[in-house]
């Protein structure tokens, strides 16, 4: 899984691609909803890989979860999501046609369905900002696999958004503190290990539980900034 | 040497404001031990503050509350000392007798009365803490609890009436180093070695966390 993200990357940086073609199209989208503007609050993101497949991360506002349901492959300007059945069934298609209405907005047409109201086709996604730092740290630790539950506070003690991770190690829980209006600075070490941490500059993580081994608190880390530092990358 | 400082600082104190009040050994914080031979907080029901001016402050603990009081003196005379808590919380005649510098027992024989109070001990960190803040006169609750993420004990600690504003964690068996910023208002910081103190409340004002820290952290 690790390979994976890594060679995303690289996916990303190298503009030979597969057939999967418009390049436009990989990275982090969330389905705009209501109010304008990204909140993890009640939300979906799509995370479209060169590769062809596709992380799911969704939120209710009190549970974030990732999951993976469907690939995907482009012809043209149609986009097509397959979602696989049973081992002796076809697959589900779906097909849409896709229009990059500007580098930020992806516009989804389903042209096969019967809408009275030809709006009703249209779905709209934008593409995640790169200050979401407390979202792409969960999509970061989702494509490593580490992403067991996460728990979703609003107006938390330490900030806009707090969440608490449990991570595939059942004893490895942390606390994401996430505040975009002011930056995180510092580290408080016991007995010389980081027991909490900056992330970024819009999020810190509280580590929980003793029998929390250490090296596994500092990959955690690690994953989450790779991931905000790559689509800071991305972005510029 | 610290404990010289302090006891070089408390005798300055005891003669230049009270050299009436005769026995300044009594000057310090004390815990009722009768309820625990050795000091855990979670055991004991009462640490007092004896100030050199007479004045009597304290820590009321019940298991995992404990309320911060004000407005008491004692006044030493002869083998006697009168206690006088405030809110009419009663005036005790006693008898006192040193065991040693760190254990005083009172007594009253009529009504057979005896309490061992001893002396509260340096390493009682977060006890120290929580004195500190007694000893500023301002209202005071704190909520004790147990959190392995950051302490062995963790006290929720409200000052002034207001919401819980913040957290001070003791862990004797660790050392904790660094600080934390949000905005480049403190977070969380290190006390020192085995305390770890967090602006819980966001809505705390910085500055004020800020000048708790500062007066902790003073020696």
């Amino acid at each position: 899984m690790r390979g994976l993200l890594g060679s995303l990357l690289v996916w990303l940086a190298l503009p030979v691609l597969t057939a999967q073609a418009d390049e436009q199209l990989l990275g982090y989208w969330y389905l705009e909803e209501g109010a304008p503007g990204f909140t993890i609050d009640d939300v979906h993101i799509g995370a479209l890989y060169a590769d062809g497949t596709i992380l799911n991360l969704s939120s209710d506002g009190k549970e974030v979860s990732s999951y993976t349901s469907a690939e995907y492959s482009v012809e043209g300007d149609e986009i097509t999501f397959i979602y696989p059945r049973g081992s002796d069934e076809e697959p589900e298609r779906h097909p849409y046609r896709y229009e990059l209405i500007d580098s930020d907005t992806l516009l989804y047409t389903d042209e096969a369905g019967d809408y009275e109201n030809p709006e009703d086709a249209k779905t709209y996604y934008r593409r995640l900002p790169d200050n979401a730092h407390l979202t792409l740290a969960l999509l970061g630790l989702a494509e490593n696999g580490q992403l067991e539950e996460a728990e979703l506070e609003v107006d938390s003690d330490f900030g806009e958004r707090s969440v608490l991770v449990t991570t595939e190690d059942p004893f490895a829980q942390f606390i994401l503190f996430s505040d975009r209006r002011q930056a995180f600075r510092g580290q408080i070490n016991r007995n010389g290990v980081p027991v909490v941490s900056t992330v970024s500059r819009h999020l810190a993580a509280f580590r929980l539980g003793t029998a929390y081994p250490d090296e596994a608190f500092d990959e955690m880390i690690m994953i989450m900034q790779e991931s905000i530092a790559s689509a800071q990358k991305a972005a510029d | 040497m610290k404990n010289f400082v302090k006891f070089a600082l408390t005798t300055c104190l005891a003669f230049a404001a009270m050299p009436v009040l005769a026995d300044e050994r009594f000057q310090g914080y004390w815990y009722d031990s009768t309820g625990s031979e050795e000091f855990d907080l979670s055991e004991i029901y009462l640490i007092e503050s004896l100030g050199a001016d007479g004045s009597l402050r304290g820590l009321d603990v019940n298991v995992d509350r404990a309320n911060g009081f004000s407005g008491g003196h004692y006044e030493v005379s002869g083998d006697r000392i009168i206690i006088t808590y405030p809110e009419d919380e009663g005036e005790f005649t006693l008898t006192y007798e040193f065991l040693d510098e760190n254990r005083v027992v009172y007594r009253n024989e009529e009504e057979d009365f005896q309490a061992v109070f001893k002396r509260l001990p340096e390493d009682a960190y977060l006890s120290q803490a929580l004195m500190r803040l007694v000893d500023t006169e301002r209202p005071l609750q704190v909520s004790l609890g147990e959190n392995p993420s950051i302490g062995s004990i963790i006290a929720l600690v409200s000052l002034d009436n207001e919401e819980a504003n913040f957290e001070i964690g003791m862990d004797k068996a660790a050392v904790y180093e660094g600080e934390m910023t949000q905005g480049g208002d403190v977070l969380l910081t290190a006390l020192h070695d085995h305390l770890l103190m967090i602006r819980t409340n966001a809505e705390y004002p910085a500055e004020q966390f800020s000048e708790i820290v500062e007066l902790l952290r003073a020696r």
